[in-house]
C-alpha cells in the first residue's frame, strides 16, 4: 500500500471512527488514487491532489461525529428478520402491548428486526411488503397485567438512512418506546402507559397521544407537532417547530427548555406550563388550575393571542 | 475562505454534479477540480458525508481498467436537499450582488468616484 494510505490509516485510527468505515474510506481512496494512476498522474502528483491524510482524517472524523444520539446496542439481541429494501419509500406499523422497542437507523443497507426475550417469536405478526414494514404483537395473551417478568420482551427495528421514511405509527398500551436519529415525514405515537423517548430526529408532522405515559423529546426539528398527554408528563429539550405546536393535557406536567415554535397553543386542566428560553411567536393559552410560565433571557416580542385561566398563574416574561 | 461557508458551497457543488448523473468518486472530484480550485481532501468527505446521511446512494459497477468503480446516486432525499440548497444559495448570491454592485459595474467609475471623495476628505 502506498505512503499516504499508510498514513491516512493510521491518522483515521487515532480517531473515533469505527473500523469497518476506516475500510471503507481506505477503499474508496485506493481505487481514486488507481484512477489517477491510469491518467497519468505520478505518485508524487497524487500526494499533491490530494493533500495532507492529517487534515483528511480531521475531516472525516467531523464527518462521523454529527452529534448522533449513541446507538443502542444490539449485541445481546438476536436478528430476527432482515430484509433487502424494496421499495424507496418506508412506511412503519407497529402495535404492540408490553414490548419496549427502539427504531434506530442501521449500520448497512438492511431494515432489521432484533429481538430480545423468552416470548416465542414466532406468535408475532411481522411483514414486510410493498415498502410497509408491519408487526404486531399476538392478540391471544391474556390481559397485560396478568403478565409475568419473564414474559418481558424487547426489540430494536433498525432502518437504513437511505430510505425515505413516509411514516412511522406506532401503538403500544405499556411499552417503553425510543426513536432516534431518523428523518420521517409522519409519525405518530399512541400509547397508554408506556413513556417514549424521541432524540435527535426531523419529523414534518408528528402527533403523539399518550394517556399516564411521560414524554422525553430533544434535539427535534419539526414542521407541526401536537402533543395530547392525559396525565404523563411531558419534557422538551431543544425542539425547533418551525410552524404550529399544540400541546394538551389534563393534569400532566409539561416542561420546555432551549426550543423555538412560531404558534403555541396549549390547552391544560390542572397540568403546568414551566418553559425556560422558549422562543415563540404567539402564544394561545388556556387552563383551569394550571400555571403557565414562559421566561426567556432574550426578550423577544410574543404575541398573547388568548390566556385564559380560572385559577391558574400566567406569566409570560419575553 | 470562511471554511464552514466554503463547506456549503462544496456540498452544493457535490450535489449539482450528481443532479445530472450517476458518477464514480474520481470523476466527481475531477469535474469540480476543473471549475473551482478545491483538492481531493475537501471533497471526499462531503461526499462520504452526504451518502451517510442518505442523500446518496452507492452501487459498483466492474471496469475494464481494474477494480470496480464506487457509483454515486441521487436520492429523492438528495433531490429535495438539493433544491432547498439551491434556493438559498439563489437568495444568498442574489442579495449578494445588489449589495456589490450598488455602485455600478464599471472599475474605472467607481474608482473616480472613489478618488473624487478621499481627495475631497484630504482637503477638509
Amino acid at each position: 500500500m502506498m505512503k499516504f494510505l499508510e498514513d491516512l490509516k493510521k491518522e483515521l485510527k487515532k480517531r473515533n471512527i469505527s473500523d469497518s468505515e476506516i475500510e471503507e474510506i481506505i477503499k474508496d481512496h485506493q481505487e481514486m488514487i488507481d484512477q489517477a494512476f491510469q491518467e497519468g498522474y505520478s505518485e508524487s502528483d497524487v500526494i499533491l491532489r490530494f493533500g495532507d491524510p492529517v487534515m483528511l482524517a480531521e475531516e472525516l472524523s467531523e464527518g462521523s461525529d454529527r452529534d448522533d444520539a449513541p446507538r443502542v446496542e444490539s449485541d445481546q439481541y438476536q436478528v430476527w428478520k432482515s430484509y433487502t429494501p424494496n421499495k424507496d419509500s418506508l412506511t412503519l406499523v407497529v402495535k404492540l402491548v408490553s414490548e419496549d422497542l427502539v427504531v434506530q437507523p442501521s449500520t448497512n443497507d438492511q431494515i432489521r428486526i432484533l429481538y430480545k426475550g423468552r416470548v416465542n417469536i414466532e406468535k408475532y405478526e411481522i411483514s414486510y411488503k410493498n415498502g410497509e414494514l408491519f408487526i404486531e404483537a399476538p392478540k391471544s395473551r391474556g390481559l397485560s397485567f396478568m403478565r409475568l417478568q419473564s414474559d418481558e420482551m424487547k426489540f430494536i427495528i433498525e432502518v437504513p438512512k437511505a430510505l425515505d421514511f413516509k411514516e412511522c405509527n406506532q401503538h403500544g398500551v405499556s411499552s417503553d418506546f425510543t426513536l432516534q436519529n431518523l428523518e420521517i415525514t409522519h409519525f405518530t405515537i399512541n400509547t397508554t402507559s408506556g413513556d417514549c423517548e424521541i432524540k435527535n430526529s426531523t419529523f414534518e408532522d408528528a402527533r403523539w397521544n399518550t394517556v399516564s405515559g411521560d414524554l422525553k423529546a430533544s434535539d427535534l426539528s419539526i414542521t407541526n407537532l401536537v402533543i395530547s398527554m392525559v396525565s404523563g408528563d411531558s419534557n422538551l429539550k431543544q425542539v425547533n417547530i418551525k410552524s404550529d405546536f399544540s400541546l394538551s393535557t389534563v393534569s400532566g406536567d409539561a416542561k420546555i427548555e432551549d426550543s423555538k415554535a412560531d404558534t403555541f397553543n396549549m390547552n391544560t386542566v390542572s397540568g403546568d406550563l414551566d418553559a425556560k428560553e422558549f422562543y415563540i411567536q404567539s402564544v394561545k393559552f388556556k387552563s383551569v388550575s394550571g400555571d403557565c410560565d414562559i421566561i426567556n433571557k432574550i426578550k423577544t416580542p410574543i404575541n398573547i393571542l388568548r390566556s385564559v385561566s380560572v385559577s391558574g398563574e400566567i406569566r409570560i416574561k419575553s | 475562505m470562511n471554511a464552514q461557508f466554503k463547506k456549503g458551497i462544496i456540498e452544493l457543488c457535490v450535489l449539482s454534479v450528481l443532479v445530472e448523473k450517476d458518477n464514480y468518486g474520481y470523476d466527481i472530484i475531477n469535474e469540480l477540480y476543473n471549475h473551482i480550485n478545491v483538492s481531493e481532501n475537501s471533497i471526499y468527505p462531503i461526499l462520504k458525508r452526504l451518502t451517510d446521511d442518505g442523500y446518496f446512494r452507492t452501487y459498483l459497477v466492474e471496469s475494464k481498467e481494474g477494480a470496480p468503480r464506487k457509483y454515486y446516486q441521487m436520492t429523492e432525499k438528495g433531490f429535495i436537499f438539493y433544491l432547498s440548497l439551491r434556493d438559498e444559495w439563489d437568495q444568498f448570491i442574489g442579495g449578494v450582488y445588489q449589495v456589490i454592485s450598488k455602485g455600478g459595474k464599471k472599475n474605472d467609475e467607481i474608482f473616480r468616484r472613489f478618488k473624487e471623495r478621499i481627495e475631497k476628505e484630504e482637503h477638509k
